[in-house]
């Protein structure tokens, strides 16, 4: 038998051999890992101690862009838009899309034709589901407002309206993301156990009570995810907003990653971006946390 | 130590502070069939796995062929293993399946003729040459399984590893099973260790038997010797059927135990009077209706047809009940009393630790 | 037996649909259905007509004679074809890339022992919840200082980050049986074997849920494009569309038009993988 130093020898050789291996598998991932996440998450707090960059090398000007976030009145502006877009955008949608997949569960004939249809506008950008709503908006031919002024003779200005802009910015996403979570949901409730429906109904839980008390608790999991997914997803809307209204009117519509935006390019400002974007950064870390830990309490 | 198949130089494993296997002392020869026979969780799939190189050991040392494994890696192991759910390769053919182990290397890749002659063989040797083109969605339990030991056949390797291999299939399908295993061991005479639960596996197939418990050896010997000689309790109570009958009773000096009233001669010294012991009867070992040897009289209060014979309870006013094998079978003996005798030699004992005297 | 195929069929969260929850349901999906598609028909009508005739009220739903103009027009006078083949060009050269690297990183953190594995795990959930729409100003710099500004490597590289995909092929590498990969090993494969010739043609859907999220993702991307490249012969679709609605007067007929055109190729795509896009593979997806 060899020795205990001899042994370890060779079993830190394996063990090289075996992390040699496993990083092999790894390296391009983390390569790009590093290169365009990590190191871009880093990059923005040096860069909001800095100003310029774009023209002219970048200079450090210590707390001046954090100071002028904390009283630039648009960025708390940008952060309660962004933030009342997600609360309109989310639970509409989610509503929706419940509603949808219990039809959907309900029925026996053309479910998947409707599932089709219902989940095509998921496959178009939402660029270009915001471009296509100017023609389901604008005030002469929208067809939306075709209808309203067949009903009431009065068209609407959904864009140029302070507070209709974002509602309607909202609606794009519901548009196009009902398909999505729909579809997501049906999965879910498919996937239910059978037995327990069969026990409830023999209980005499009608498909009120059924609902309620059985599948919306069992889906919990497919909430959670779907809650934290459409929260990471919707904070950071800009291309509807970019399209639709550009921040407009009267800045009702400015959100975070809009003015992010700008700073860097219209404003020639990337220190001032670099730093409303870790803001946001945080922003979506701490909600997605903290719906992380309201779930696990709530199970 | 060159001359073994495999050899295990005190082997440990533990996870974190629970130890799955103990200081494992064993060798296997070349040719030998060794079955390592345990209940589930005593250690003796890690054993495999350990082989293999699924697993590494906490300490001691592996040695296949004469050759330090402990850091080799599986492919250059020269071990073959036909798994319980035998894994073979769903996206491969029959065909596919068993070449798989003869194209994994380029360097020593074979023709393709060599290649179809050789899969050929080995599926000619488990008789399943007519399913080759088939997936393995489309085979029964059994034809799977042949395809398993095929893969391992075909490349010739030191060691077979089987861990539980018969344990998916129906039992009229185990009987025919292990009966092609041992003609497929005596052909090939490859050095194989067999994992099971099951005593008839192992008491059919083994040249030897490691009996394990808790991650330590319990016993090791041919199928005779630790069913005739069981080491300990354990032994004495996982091998046999219908289980051994443990009696508590103490020496009553030299070659004699008393139990409960009944005093018994034994072949072995049971030492001073008074020492406590545990004695073991199998049920299989009792006689009714002779004169001699060691009498037990007692009344039978159950009797469980099981066909050829029955399997009766006998209450002798000892410590426990007794469960004795009667050929044939009347439900009217319920009630009545009965004597049965067993041979001195077929009273075993065990010391307060369990051992056998 | 359609006794039986009624009640195997029968759906489960209401168990005997009353004949009024079966007419909700068909209305609400009707419903859903016109307003789904809508839009779309809508702007199929009005990519035919002359601009003009789009401000006549009541409008002309189905104009008399198909006016081309909008579609000569996208053609001759943008470059619309230029955008869709560089959005078809980058989209897939970033789903191969993105699926190989992933597909081996997935491999390693499911099938492989290493050093900082669960720092790797923990690190790659969190960098879920990173907004990537946050990271275009340091992006900028990083792609600025590489020279690849303007370029198709500005839009590819930083695509094949997306830690969404590793953690989606992880959970369909993770839930393979382990012995296959053991017995490979025994059979002599090496690690890359293992992964080539096991793991990968098991997981064939998994992939290519994979390679329609990436794609998807890629397709729909506006922002970073939008940053990257100043050139218009190399735009992508989506932000090549929407400078369209910068000029001072805008073409709506050939908004529409552009608009029709660009819901050809996902419409291609999931017409031929429709299995895929509405299987639960998909919103299995997101939850990694």
């Amino acid at each position: 038998m060899l020795s205990t130093t001899e042994h370890r020898k060779l079993r830190l050789k394996a063990r090289i051999r075996q992390n040699l291996t496993a990083y092999a598998f790894l390296a391009p991932a983390l390569i790009f890992f590093v290169l365009f996440l990590a190191w871009p998450v880093v990059a923005l707090l040096i860069q909001s101690f800095q100003t310029g960059g774009i023209m002219s090398p970048a200079k450090y000007v210590g707390l001046e862009n954090w100071r002028q976030t904390f009283t630039d009145p648009l960025v708390v502006k940008s952060i309660r838009n962004t933030v009342v877009y997600s609360l309109m955008a989310i639970p509409a949608v989610f509503i929706i899309a419940m509603i949808l997949a219990l039809s959907l569960n309900t029925v026996r004939f053309g479910q998947n034709t409707f599932k089709t249809i219902i989940y095509y506008p998921t496959l178009q950008p939402i660029l270009l589901a915001a471009l296509m709503f100017t023609f389901v908006l604008h005030q002469d031919f929208g067809i939306l407002n075709i209808i309203l002024r067949a009903i009431t003779g009065e068209p609407v200005n959904f864009l140029g309206n302070r507070n209709l802009a974002l509602p309607t910015i909202a609606m794009v996403e519901v548009w196009k993301g009902a398909g999505f979570w729909t579809l997501l949901f049906l999965a879910g409730i498919q996937s239910l156990p059978r037995d327990l429906y069969h026990a409830a109904e023999l209980d005499g839980a009608g498909p009120g009570r059924r609902f309620f008390q059985l599948t919306l608790p069992l889906l919990k999991p497919t909430f959670f995810f779907s809650f934290i997914f459409a929260t990471i997803v919707n904070l950071q809307i800009f291309d509807s907003v970019f399209v639709l209204t550009d921040g407009g009117p009267v800045n009702a519509t400015v959100t975070t990653t809009w003015y992010i935006y700008r700073s860097l390019f219209t404003f020639n400002e990337p220190g001032y971006g670099a730093t409303l974007s870790f803001v946001l950064v945080i922003l979506v870390l701490a909600l997605t946390a903290v719906q992380t830990i309201l779930f696990r309490e709530r199970r | 130590m060159t001359n073994h198949a495999i050899h295990f130089e005190q082997v440990s494993k533990s996870y974190g502070s629970f130890d799955v296997v103990e200081n494992f002392e064993l060798s296997v020869q070349p040719g030998e069939f060794l079955v390592l026979l345990g209940p589930s969780g005593c250690g003796k799939s890690t054993i495999l796995k350990m082989v293999s190189g699924i697993e590494a050991p906490s300490s001691g040392e592996i040695h296949v062929n004469g050759k330090m494994v402990n850091y080799t890696l599986p492919r250059n192991r020269d071990v073959a293993m036909v798994f319980q759910n035998y894994a073979l390769y769903p996206h491969k053919s029959v065909f596919e399946n068993i070449a798989y182990p003869l194209l994994t290397r380029r360097a020593s890749r074979p023709s393709k003729a060599e290649t179809e002659q050789r899969v050929r063989e080995a599926a000619d040797i488990v008789e399943i040459t007519s399913q080759l083109d088939k997936y393995p969605d489309a085979l029964s339990g059994g034809q799977r399984q042949r395809v398993a030991l095929a893969r391992a056949i075909v490349r010739d390797p030191a060691v077979f590893l089987m861990d539980e291999p018969l344990s998916n299939l129906d039992a009229q399908l185990r009987d025919t099973m292990r009966q092609q295993l041992i003609a497929l061991h005596r052909r090939l005479g490859k050095a194989t260790i067999y994992v099971t639960h099951d005593q008839l596996e192992a008491m059919t197939m083994a040249s030897r038997i490691v009996v394990m418990n808790e991650g330590k050896v319990q016993q090791s010997g041919t199928p005779e010797e630790v069913f005739q000689r069981p080491a300990n309790l354990f032994v004495a109570g996982f091998i046999g059927h219908p289980r051994m009958n443990f009696l508590t009773a103490h020496s009553a000096g030299g070659n004699s135990v008393q139990v409960g009233k009944v005093t018994l001669r034994t072949q072995a010294d049971a030492g001073p009077a008074g020492r406590p012991l545990t004695i073991g009867l199998r049920p299989t070992d009792g006689q009714y209706d002779r004169a001699e040897g060691n009498a037990i009289s007692g009344r039978i209060i159950q009797s469980e047809f099981t066909g050829a014979d029955a399997i009766q309870t006998l209450d002798f006013g000892g410590p426990s009940l007794l469960r004795i094998r009667k050929q044939g079978h009347r439900k009217d003996e319920i009630g009545t009393d009965a004597t049965v005798t067993f041979h001195p030699k077929d009273i075993h004992l065990f010391d307060e630790n369990g051992a056998r005297i | 037996m359609s006794l039986r195929r009624s009640f195997t069929n029968r759906p489960i969260a209401s168990l005997q649909p009353t004949g009024a929850m079966m007419l909700t349901a068909y209305v609400v999906l009707c419903f859903a259905s016109i307003v789904s598609l809508t839009p779309f028909l809508y702007i199929l009508s009005t990519s035919i007509k002359e601009t003009n005739s789009l401000f006549t009220y009541p409008p002309d739903w189905i104009p008399a004679s198909i006016y081309w103009g909008n579609f000569q027009k996208l053609f001759g006078e943008t470059n619309f074809a230029r955008w869709t083949l560089n959005t078809l060009f980058i989209g897939i050269a970033i789903t191969l890339l993105k699926l190989i690297i992933d597909a081996m990183a997935a491999f390693a953190l499911a099938k492989l022992e290493f050093f900082g594995k669960n720092l790797i795990s923990v690190a790659l959930l969190l960098a879920v919840a990173v907004p990537v729409a946050a990271l275009v100003v340091p992006l900028f710099f990083i792609i600025r200082s590489m020279g690849l500004l303007n370029s198709y490597w500005a839009l590819i590289l930083p695509a094949l980050t997306n830690p969404l995909g590793i953690l989606m092929l992880r959970s369909f590498i993770v839930s393979l049986p382990a012995d296959l990969d053991h017995s490979a090993r025994l059979d002599g494969a090496s690690e890359w074997q293992v992964f080539s010739q096991m793991t990968l043609p098991l997981i064939r859907p998994g992939l290519v849920v994979h390679a329609i999220f990436t794609f998807m993702l890629q397709y729909t991307s506006f922002l970073w494009p939008l940053v990257a490249i100043q050139s218009d012969k190399k735009q992508v679709l989506t932000v090549g569309i929407s400078s369209l609605k910068s000029n001072f007067v805008v073409d709506w007929g050939l908004i529409s038009a552009a608009s029709l055109l660009a819901t050809i190729p996902i419409t291609l795509l999931f017409l031929a993988l429709q299995k895929y896009f509405l299987s639960q593979n998909m919103s299995g997806a997101i939850k990694g």
